[in-house]
């Protein structure tokens, strides 16, 4: 063992000096591996940027909550054109599924519209304007950052109070407090009672920061829901999320009295849709992401083992001496595998450091992460490569004939 | 009693050169004990380039016998071959055949190496040897900033270090001028004169003739085997 780790640090040491002795060459060899790496590097960070975001913003969809709404979140366009005359969802079912529904722990309406918020000289244009109950901060992931949420009353009575989102409340107010002031929403003044917390964005998806709350009953007063509401029933265990599918649906072919035979109406949206959907992109990307990265690396591969052709042919005479001197096969065999990884790791390590630039610039743009994992991952892959394109020329060098090496010029 | 080192009956060499067999060796037999001195000598195509190779144990005859200290070569395995290059055999080479980016100290660490010596014995041993060929002041230089007489008694001292018990030269002096190779030759004799065996590879009188013993090579076989009068030392004809 003691023998092995003396040779092994021998074998590193040769490598690392006939890498130094033609630096040119060893540097464009690692090309193909610095290519193979940044691309294993950028598609991880890519990947584990995109899932958390992804997770962040489902959060906000919620795990536990159910979603009655028209349409379902994911269809073709055919199924849009035949779903588009489904009846609208109408505020009087509420009651009834929270009076039968045995797993909803809160039921709640919610709609929808867009609008152009003002205070003085600041507005901000295209808002979504959500009309929700008071119960809504309950079933959403939302909190509040500044101020309170609306009551019970507010909602019933129909005030003109308002919960501004982050970027909503930033645009509109900067630095300044917002709570108590009077906005402009579509022509009527609102008062500003709360701020929501800040989200965070994904491409700007599911993001409450640029969104209005206003109370549904305010809400139904101003904008109406003739278009129709979403019904977010939260559950009371999300383990029985299925079975409160279930439930759910059986209340609404009731409600809408629906036959055996006939198709539903209406869809129940879920989470795990989203799930789906997101598995779907990744494994396309990771797939794409795959084929390009085994596609450089094999260049690599092949670069590497190129160069230690060429290294074995022209130290053919170093071999003899060696040989001659008592190294065995094995000996060689991994003085020439040490260098081809040796070789190898350093491209790692030279893509490893490129990826670290890429990923701030990457960063600022879209959403990046470098987990550990990723790093190990490179470090291991770039030693397995060198190894593979070592084991061919490796083995041709201890396969040498000693007085044929002796003799060769 | 001196101890045979080489024993060697009837050797043969065949070599496939694309169809035709080339017969290098055509029963050679031998004997060479501790503490010799001896000169193969011999035209090109005579044999001594494959004698010597079998004597470094870098070859195996087709047939015959070599026993290497009561060890039979002819049946080891690569390893085991290696095994006595290594610690058996030390080689010095017409040209030199140093590493040229190790430095001197590097070059003569080398079979130690392979001998699993710790990097402080090791470092030891490769400046005690140095010292003792006089380049105790050069170990640091690469081969090419060393003249050629100082680059074969690198090579010598690489040969050396393992301490073993015969000392291989294939033309030691071929790529000397005369007046260096008489140096190093001197150096034989007093690594001769210090107990080490010494076998010589040459077609120079010159240098065969400070050989004790020396065995003439023609067409594989061996022509004339004598040790030189006035050599108390020689072994048997």
């Amino acid at each position: 063992m003691n023998l092995f780790l003396l040779q092994l640090k021998e074998s590193v040491l040769i490598a690392l000096s006939s890498i130094r002795a033609n630096k040119m060459r060893s540097l464009l060899t690692t090309l193909g591996i610095v290519i193979g790496i940044v691309s294993v590097t950028s598609m991880n960070m890519m990947m584990s940027g995109i899932d958390n975001a992804f997770k962040s913003s489902l959060t906000m969809i919620g795990n536990d909550v159910l979603y009655i709404q028209k349409f379902p979140w994911f269809m073709n366009r055919d199924d849009w054109w035949s779903f588009r005359n489904r009846p609208e969802l109408q505020e009087s079912y509420l009651p009834i599924i929270r009076e039968q529904s045995q797993n909803a722990l809160y039921v709640v309406p919610r709609a929808g519209a867009g609008g152009d918020v003002k205070f003085s000289e600041n507005s901000v244009n295209g808002v979504f304007v959500n009309g929700v109950v008071d119960d809504e901060l309950r079933v959403s992931g939302s909190d509040l950052s500044d101020g309170r949420f609306f009551t019970e009353l507010e909602n019933s009575a129909g005030r003109s109070v308002i919960v501004l989102g982050s970027e909503v409340a930033k645009s509109l107010f900067d630095e300044s407090d917002p709570i108590g002031k009077k906005v402009v929403l579509n022509g009527h003044p609102y008062s500003v009672i709360g701020v929501l917390s800040k989200q965070g964005k994904f491409l700007g998806l599911f993001s409450r920061d640029n969104q209005v709350m206003i109370p549904f009953g305010t809400f139904k007063k101003y904008f109406g829901i003739r278009r129709g509401i979403t019904i977010a029933v939260k559950i009371k265990d999300e383990k029985k999320i299925e079975e409160a599918k279930g439930e759910l649906t059986l209340i609404m072919r009731k409600l809408r009295r629906l036959s055996a035979t006939q198709e539903e109406n209406f869809a129940i949206n879920q989470q795990e849709a989203f799930k789906q959907q997101l598995d779907g992109i990744s494994a396309g990307i990771y797939g794409v992401g795959i084929f390009i990265t085994s596609l450089s690396l094999i260049v690599g591969m092949i670069g590497v083992m190129n160069i230690m052709f060429v290294s074995v042919k022209e130290r053919t005479r170093e071999i003899g001496i060696r040989k001659a001197l008592g190294a065995t096969r094995k000996i060689l065999l991994i003085q020439f595998l040490i260098e081809a990884m040796t070789i190898s790791l350093i491209g790692g390590l030279i893509g490893l450091s490129i990826s670290a630039g890429l990923k701030f610039v990457i960063d600022h743009y879209f959403v990046a992460e470098m987990p550990l994992g990723v790093i190990m991952i490179s470090i291991v892959v770039s030693l397995v490569v060198g190894l593979i394109a070592g084991i061919l020329p490796a083995n041709t060098a201890a396969k040498q004939d000693p007085i044929e090496a002796l003799r060769y010029e | 009693m001196k101890e045979n080192l080489i024993h060697i009956e009837n050797m043969t060499k065949v070599y496939i050169m694309g169809t035709q067999e080339v017969h290098a060796l055509r029963g050679v037999s031998l004997d060479i004990s501790e503490n010799e001195y001896v000169a193969v000598m011999g035209p090109s195509g005579s044999g001594k380039s494959t004698l010597m190779n079998m004597f470094g144990c870098l070859d195996t005859p087709t047939s015959g016998v070599y026993q290497f200290k009561g060890h039979d070569v002819s049946i080891m395995t690569d390893n085991e071959l290696a095994r006595i290059r290594n610690k058996e055999i030390g080689f010095v080479f017409q040209s030199f055949n140093l590493l040229p980016r190790s430095n001197a100290l590097h070059n003569v660490e080398l079979p130690l190496i392979y001998a699993g010596v710790s990097a402080h014995d090791r470092r030891e041993r490769a400046m005690d040897a140095l010292t003792n060929v006089g380049l105790g002041d050069r170990v640091h230089h690469k081969p090419n900033e060393l003249s050629g007489g100082q680059r074969q008694r690198v090579a010598i001292a690489r040969a050396l270090v393992t301490k073993p018990s015969i000392i291989l030269a294939d033309e030691p002096t071929g790529a000397l001028d005369s007046k260096t190779g008489e140096e190093i030759m001197l150096l034989f004799e007093d690594l001769y004169k210090a107990g080490n065996t010494i076998i010589v590879v040459t077609h120079e009188e010159d240098i065969a003739k400070h050989a004790r013993r020396v065995i003439r090579l023609k067409d594989g076989h061996i022509e004339t085997d004598e040790s030189r009068v006035g050599h108390l030392q020689a072994s048997h004809a």
